[in-house]
């Protein structure tokens, strides 16, 4: 499925240079348009998906019903026996296929619901974000020994989950304290850390950046969007030495990120992440200084920042068309 | 020395005797998609703050309609003259972006202030749908006369945004996800016949995804939006209790048409094994999406972003599919218990399928594919 040759069949056809009526067979020629065994493997893979997270999702539902006619103890068989259920059709069809990792997904999941049916049956006074981090622990190591991309992700998902809810769970002191850039601290060396083993991954050869580009562009961007909303905080604020560590911390992220999706393995959507962060901290930035000052007055100064937003933009969108050019000769 | 996909691939069509010539130059306008979003998040903050430069230099704005309707009028034909005059520049692309976004938001406040809809009262309602059908022809110029594939998404979405108001205004409530739904599968199954005219397309298909999407989301985020509309509108559905579920059995019907489109296509004689199995599974699945309009909606997506290569399209797809799922639970129309059945049941369903098809359609060989 290419989707490069898609477009480019399309312009070529809106320039006539294509005609219609032989389209369809120009897609099929640039591998644009599933065959028929393309068609059988994408439809296993959707089935598989869509009756997992309907099953899965069902079952969550259900304990959230929260059934006054069903006793204690059939709650938890119910649950726990699912939990077997599941493990035993991970055991059968094995880690190796698709459908083995998938079940062990749906088995880490229903690991939560048991441990909802917990804190529900017996009041445990647990706070919340508790149980996601207990959650989080307890199928680590089977994210392990499945070797699924999506399980890793849902384990980092319960992390973020849990340092959320511990912030808003004593977010009155701490925010007191020291507000809510230490929250986003955590976050990002969290999820950069994820990204950064992803990387090595990678360039060990354990996992393939072409198969799961996805996942280097989902850290990166969450990784990114971490990094400025911190840069422009610091900026904003007052304390000297957050605005150092802010900025500081965002330059570094900045020249990490070109050298390593421009350098080592090119990535031109990371670069327009990357791209975008530079057009908000930088007027951000212009901001602060042109409204402090009021030299230039209202209307100067919006028209200024309007401008700057503006042709930073575009200057980006020319350097990556730039790179992108360059990319694709190298396909 | 590299050679450029683009030449590879016009190289194979020169073989097959599908094309002559040479090799056409690439449209300036061709960017990734996140080059285009980027482009585009920043052209809406860049309008945003040119409209505060418009209203903190000319006070008169705030007092004048028809000062800020001269202004929006001539910033909209200003963008359309940058557009059609200046080509190959990102700068006055993005600045045209700007300054387009600038002028819509001018004209839309000269006719609240026209229309004083600042002050309410008891023509808001009839005022607000006339704001909807200005911004509807306002919109169909712009997309029309902007070349520009980021500015015809933008007109594509605040149109139809603005057209499918109208509909439920006129009681059309129940059934606008599916004219949403219908529409964007006509427009992506002809994209191949329409190619002549295929920026114009894509931008209207992609609008009407973007917008159906949203018409969930917001159908999901309360108690119906159905309620709403009737309270706060006096709008009386179209088709009275029944209308709703006409509307969910059409959703089916669009699913199916586009199955059946599709395997039509691929050459797939509808008695055959195959043919009647994913007929039955798109039935199945329509019968399911009676409950869960989100599943039918994010399926007929991702069945029709797959068999277009369109990952953009595949990808919105199973986000609709993810989102409804998650959004499904705070639905009040179902108790948890009938969500939780309708869930696991069609989940089941769809694994049993699965395993059927794993034994009467095996994996094909590699000469099959």
């Amino acid at each position: 499925m290419r989707n490069n040759n898609r477009l480019i069949l399309l312009e070529w056809a809106e320039q006539s240079r294509v005609d219609a009526s032989k389209l369809p067979q120009a897609m099929q020629l640039g591998n644009v348009t599933p065959t028929s065994g393309d068609w059988r493997s994408f439809l296993d893979l959707l089935l598989l998906g869509l009756g997992g997270l309907l099953t899965v999702s069902g079952v969550i539902f259900f304990f959230a019903y929260n059934w006054d006619e069903i006793g204690r103890l059939s709650r938890f068989l119910l649950v726990q026996g699912l939990i077997i259920v599941t493990l035993a059709g991970v055991w059968y069809l094995g880690l190796e296929k698709i459908t083995g990792k998938a079940a062990l997904l749906g088995a880490g999941i229903l690991v939560g619901v048991l441990l909802a049916l917990v804190g529900q049956t017996y009041q445990t006074g647990a706070d919340t974000y508790e149980l996601f981090g207990v959650w989080c622990v307890l199928i680590l190591p089977w994210a392990y020994l499945s070797r699924f991309d999506l399980m890793w992700l849902f384990c980092l998902l319960l992390l973020n989950v849990t340092v959320i809810l511990y912030y808003r769970t004593f977010g009155g002191f701490f925010s007191v304290v020291l507000g809510i850039e230490q929250m986003l601290w955590v976050l990002f060396v969290i999820n950069t850390g994820a990204l950064l083993i992803w990387e090595w991954l990678v360039q060990t050869g354990t996992s393939s950046r072409r198969s799961v580009r996805w996942m280097t562009r989902l850290l990166a961007t969450v990784s990114g969007a971490l990094m400025t909303a911190l840069a422009i905080f610091a900026v904003l604020g007052n304390e000297s030495f957050a605005m150092l560590t802010g900025l500081l911390g965002w330059v570094l992220w900045m020249l990490i990120a070109y050298y390593w999706y421009r350098k080592v393995g090119l990535d031109v959507y990371v670069l327009a992440v990357g791209v975008l962060s530079l057009v908000a901290v930088t007027n951000v930035i212009l901001s602060r200084i042109l409204f402090e000052s009021s030299s230039l007055g209202g209307t100067g100064s919006f028209l200024l920042i309007s401008l700057s937003v503006i042709s930073l933009s575009a200057l980006g969108a020319v350097w990556l068309k730039r790179v992108t050019g360059e990319g694709e000769g190298h396909k | 020395m590299t050679v450029r996909y683009e030449a590879t691939l016009w190289q194979r069509l020169v073989d097959n005797h599908l094309v002559t010539g040479d090799e056409p130059a690439r449209n300036e306008d061709s960017a990734p998609w996140y080059v285009r979003t980027m482009l585009g998040i920043a052209g809406w903050i860049g309008a945003l703050f040119m409209l505060g430069a418009l209203f903190s230099g000319f006070a008169m704005l705030f007092d004048s309609a028809l000062a800020a309707s001269v202004l929006g009028i001539t910033a909209c034909v200003l963008a359309i003259a940058i557009y059609r005059l200046v080509k190959n520049s990102d700068f006055m692309a993005q600045f045209g972006f700007a300054i387009s976004l600038a002028g819509q938001g001018l004209l839309v406040f000269s006719f609240l202030k026209g229309l004083e809809l600042f002050e309410g009262g008891e023509a808001f309602i009839s005022q607000l749908r006339l704001l909807a059908a200005m911004l509807v022809v306002l919109q169909i110029i712009l997309f029309l006369a902007i070349p520009n594939f980021l500015h015809r998404i933008w007109s594509g979405v605040m149109g139809i945004g603005a057209a499918t108001f109208l509909l439920i205004q006129l009681g059309l409530y129940p059934f606008t996800a599916v004219l949403l739904l219908a529409a964007a599968a006509i427009v992506w199954l002809q994209e191949l016949t329409w190619a002549k005219y295929s920026s114009m397309v894509q931008a209207l298909g992609y609008s009407l995804v973007f917008v159906c999407f949203a018409h969930l989301v917001a159908d999901n985020q309360v108690l119906g939006l159905s309620q709403f509309w009737q309270q706060t509108f006096g709008v009386t559905p179209l088709g009275g209790a029944y209308g709703s579920t006409l509307a969910a059995l059409l959703l089916g019907g669009v699913l199916l048409g586009v199955v059946y489109v599709l395997l039509t296509r691929a050459q797939v004689n509808l008695m055959s094994g195959v043919g009647l199995g994913a007929l039955a599974l798109a039935a199945l699945i329509a019968v399911v999406g009676t409950r869960t309009p989100g599943i039918t909606i994010g399926l007929v997506f991702v069945l029709l972003g797959y068999a277009h290569g369109n990952k953009i399209l595949l990808g919105v797809g199973l986000l609709t599919l993810i989102v409804f799922v998650s959004q499904f639970y705070y639905q009040l129309n179902f108790t948890l218990l009938q969500k939780s059945l309708i869930l696991f049941l069609s989940g089941l369903a769809l694994l049993v399928v699965r395993q059927l098809m794993q034994m009467f359609w095996p994996k094909l060989v590699a000469s099959d594919a």
